[in-house]
């Protein structure tokens, strides 16, 4: 290995990322070689360094106050966010073509991506608190008028609610890990507003009916 | 701690800043080292604190809260999320980094030399080497973090070793 190609590889080196044969390869070179071995010396030093530096720097001034300010002003995310996240029943009891439904979900995919583009500045805990009532509204007007759906249409329905909720629990498990992740928070309130489309499409089509 | 959380979670604001005083030295600290600015790190961490107040109820306790809040805190300060009076540049993760200093920063009394030569960096340089030397991120996260290539995050972590070698040698 010559000087140059052990240069491009010390910091894979440096950071175990070798192939087991590029690696001793590298050391290979760095025992005759005392320009590379002390670019190599030099590197794990400042590492090491890094590595050193103090976890934890304290501002020059107390933040609190700002941060308080902030904490309670009028209509503030955490205000909306308190809103208990509770999704609707399903429909089961409400008749629904599954036509409608499906074409439900792409209307709201599609409408959604515009949502987005239109308010991109809105708070994530706004806008999921907005899903919370809207769905707690649709599931109260669901559930206050019954009408029957046909067997094979409430399995296929169900299943499609099991899929989006499936996705809206995956979403937020990954959402609690990766805190503040704009493309998960995105993604999440997408699958909200699908599932969302999907019972104001139940509604409108049991009004239609009854 | 996890009873302050619960505390805090219910809307308890005492609670809350018992966490501000026990995180704010780590949160001051990423965001310093990544924006390498005095006023944008303050601002950065009372942002931090804020979205963490907004989003408590998402945390679930899957992992330690100051996980959680170290995460929250590198994805506010990578996004750039600014008052309308800050003064320097979004942070920049371009193959060519960008500048070395931005107009207005105000450089912070920092100590140390390599904490001085990090603080010269170039911004994506110096994002990606906190994240990679000091956090302690993989390419692959902070690519996902940033929005960038994990051939980005190695050629930006490449030029930030380089560059801070021969700050230090000097």
């Amino acid at each position: 290995m010559t000087c140059d190609e052990t240069l491009a590889r010390l910091d894979a080196w440096a950071d175990g990322e070798l192939p087991a044969a590029e690696q001793e390869g590298v050391e290979t070179h760095l025992a005759g070689c005392d320009h590379c071995r002390a670019e190599a010396e030099a590197l794990r030093a400042l590492l090491g360094q890094a590595r050193a530096l103090p976890r934890q720097v304290l501002p020059g001034r107390d933040l609190w106050g700002g941060i308080a300010a902030r904490l309670d002003a009028p209509g503030s995310a955490r205000e909306n966010a308190a809103t208990t996240l509770v999704r609707p029943r399903r429909p089961s009891n409400r008749p629904l073509l599954l036509a409608a439904a499906l074409g439900g979900i792409l209307f709201g995919a599609a409408t959604t991506t515009v949502w987005f583009r239109q308010q991109p500045q809105r708070a994530f805990a706004a806008e999921q608190a907005r899903y919370a009532e809207a769905s707690a509204a649709l599931a109260r007007a669901l559930a206050g008028d019954p009408a029957t759906l046909a067997p094979d249409t409430r399995a296929v329905v169900e299943r499609t609610l099991a899929i989006l909720d499936q996705a809206i629990a995956e979403a937020e498990a990954a959402l609690a890990k990766d805190p503040g992740n704009t493309a998960l928070e995105q993604m999440l309130l997408a699958r909200y507003e699908q599932r969302l489309g999907l019972l104001r499409r139940a509604a409108a089509t049991g009004r239609s009916v009854t | 701690m996890h009873d302050t959380v619960h505390q805090a979670q219910r809307g308890d604001t005492h609670a809350f800043r018992a966490l501000y005083e026990a995180h704010v030295g780590r949160v001051y600290a990423l965001c310093l080292r990544i924006v390498g600015d005095v006023a944008e790190a303050e601002e950065h961490t009372q942002d931090v604190f804020v979205r963490a107040w907004e989003r408590l109820a998402s945390f679930r306790g899957d992992s330690a809260f100051s996980t959680w809040l170290h995460r929250l805190a590198v994805n506010e300060v990578l996004q750039g999320r600014r008052s309308a009076g800050r003064r320097s540049a979004r942070v920049v993760l371009t193959e060519d980094g960008g500048a070395s200093h931005d107009v207005g920063r105000t450089q912070p009394p920092l100590t140390g030399d390599l904490t001085r030569a990090i603080a010269a960096l170039p911004p994506g340089a110096r994002t990606v080497f906190v994240l990679h030397d000091v956090e302690g991120y993989q390419h692959d996260e902070i690519a996902q973090l940033a929005g960038i290539a994990a051939g980005t995050s190695k050629a930006q972590l490449h030029r930030a070793r380089r560059l801070l070698r021969e700050a230090l040698s000097r």
